[in-house]
């Protein structure tokens, strides 16, 4: 890792190999998420962000430059980064993103859904409930497509063998219907809920929305932008043996 | 407002007589911040013209329609609320017609009232017309109606007695003012209005 002298591109900052990784946390509180899903737990005391990564044989530029995404929206991986992109380190990371939807997002998305439900009439309630059922469903097939066809692939792929006749070209934008179903709940909550004095708790669905909105564009952002071009690097690889 | 490249205001005028278009488009030559895009003949397919041109004023004669056209002219044609609607009057014209407009120029003016009334719609009227017509229309939440209940473009089109081009269009204008893009979403905003009962969709 060469240490960049430069702590800023375009006035955001940029996380390197020697700042402390406590710093990191206070710079941007979204990288404890990161930390979290690639299996570096907190208590690292003073050490810095090479030493602690070594520690838990994480990639320090894999790291580095999910925080770096996070925090800067223009910035894109470089070719050399897509490179020496560790592939298994980046799945493992999507993985963990996955669960953290499945299992924490969505059912405290839900929790707070139902109980906004709960403050409208009957009908409204069983309205909003159904389409979020909906939406959740949507959700979990495609996680569970990219958990069970494409991940699975890639991996095979590292084996160096290509049995099924999947293509990460195969992998389009699936995150389409998604995204719409969650904008229209959002203006729905935002809009047309009538006013029944829920207020502080349709505020903090919303927050949550937003939230997951935002983490769900940077998950695909990561996927588009890292993995596939990394992946056809290791297609393109495979077949020219 | 779409505005042109260079940040004017784009112009589409309705208008028969050549005499007339000749002279709109020899005054409007020289005035700055306006810019002629087209010069149609009559109405007819009026809302492809206006995706085509992307006008953000409309001026035309309001006589030059059916007197079933002139009296909602906006909703009949379904157009978009960024589009201003500017009459071209030559002859007397009913009050109540003209309330429709967002300003009126007549055969008389001269350039430099041509100038002001068209570039101030931008600034008072435009704005405040924009706003009204972001809620959804009594036609819009039938058309909206109809496709919660699962019915195709066609059977939208044959039932109220619409072109299924229509029917595409206020689906646009649904989604645009609600922000809601799937049919289940739109199912959840007819029931939030009571616009269909929970049985509708069972």
């Amino acid at each position: 890792m060469v240490t960049t002298s430069k702590y800023t591109i375009n006035h955001y900052p940029v996380f390197f190999a020697q700042m402390k990784m406590a710093d990191l946390i206070h710079a941007n509180s979204k990288n404890l998420e990161v930390l979290k899903r690639l299996g570096i737990p907190l208590g690292f005391g003073e050490k810095t962000v090479e030493e602690v990564c070594q520690k838990y044989s994480v990639d320090e530029d894999l790291l580095l430059l999910i925080c770096n995404m996070l925090i800067n929206n223009d910035l894109l991986p470089e070719q050399e980064q897509i490179e020496r992109c560790p592939i298994l380190q980046v799945l493992h990371f999507l993985t963990q993103s996955h669960q953290y939807y499945l299992q924490v997002a969505l059912p405290n998305i839900h929790k707070l859904l139902d109980a906004l439900a709960n403050t409208c009439s009957e009908t409204h309630g069983k309205a909003l409930n159904r389409f979020f059922d909906e939406y959740r469903h949507e959700v979990e097939k495609h996680l569970a497509h990219e958990d069970q066809v494409v991940y699975p692939y890639i991996k095979q792929l590292l084996s160096q063998s290509r049995k099924s006749k999947f293509s990460i070209q195969q992998f389009k934008d699936k995150h389409a219907n998604i995204e719409i179903k969650l904008t229209d709940l959002k203006n729905i909550i935002i809009k047309y809920i009538p006013d029944n004095n829920s207020d502080r708790l349709r505020d903090e669905l919303l927050v949550q929305l937003f939230n997951f909105e935002d983490d769900l564009n940077r998950h695909t952002l990561i996927e588009e932008k890292l993995l596939v071009p990394t992946v056809l690097l290791l297609e393109n690889s495979l077949s020219s043996i | 407002m779409h505005l042109d490249k260079t940040g004017d205001k784009r112009v589409l005028l309705i208008e028969p007589s050549l005499m007339v278009s000749k002279g709109f488009a020899t005054l409007m030559e020289d005035i700055n911040g306006l810019k002629l895009v087209g010069n149609l003949l009559n109405v007819n397919r009026l809302q492809e013209h206006c995706i085509t041109y992307r006008p953000d004023v409309l001026v035309f004669n309001p006589l030059i329609m059916s007197f079933q056209h002139r009296t909602f002219i906006r909703s009949f044609f379904n157009l978009p609320p960024e589009i201003a609607l500017v009459a071209l009057v030559y002859s007397f014209v009913d009050e109540w017609i003209l309330a429709q407009f967002d300003a009126v120029i007549t055969i008389n003016d001269d350039q430099t009232q041509l100038s002001n009334k068209l570039n101030n719609i931008n600034s008072v009227k435009f704005k405040t017309a924009q706003q009204e017509n972001e809620e959804l229309s009594e036609r819009e939440n039938e058309i909206l109606t109809s496709i919660v209940k699962g019915l195709t473009n066609k059977e939208i089109a044959e039932k109220h007695f619409i072109s299924i081009h229509t029917v595409i269009s206020h689906r646009k204008n649904i989604i645009r003012k609600t922000g809601i893009k799937s049919v289940s979403g739109l199912t959840v905003y007819a029931l939030l209005n009571n616009l269909i009962s929970y049985e509708d969709i069972e």
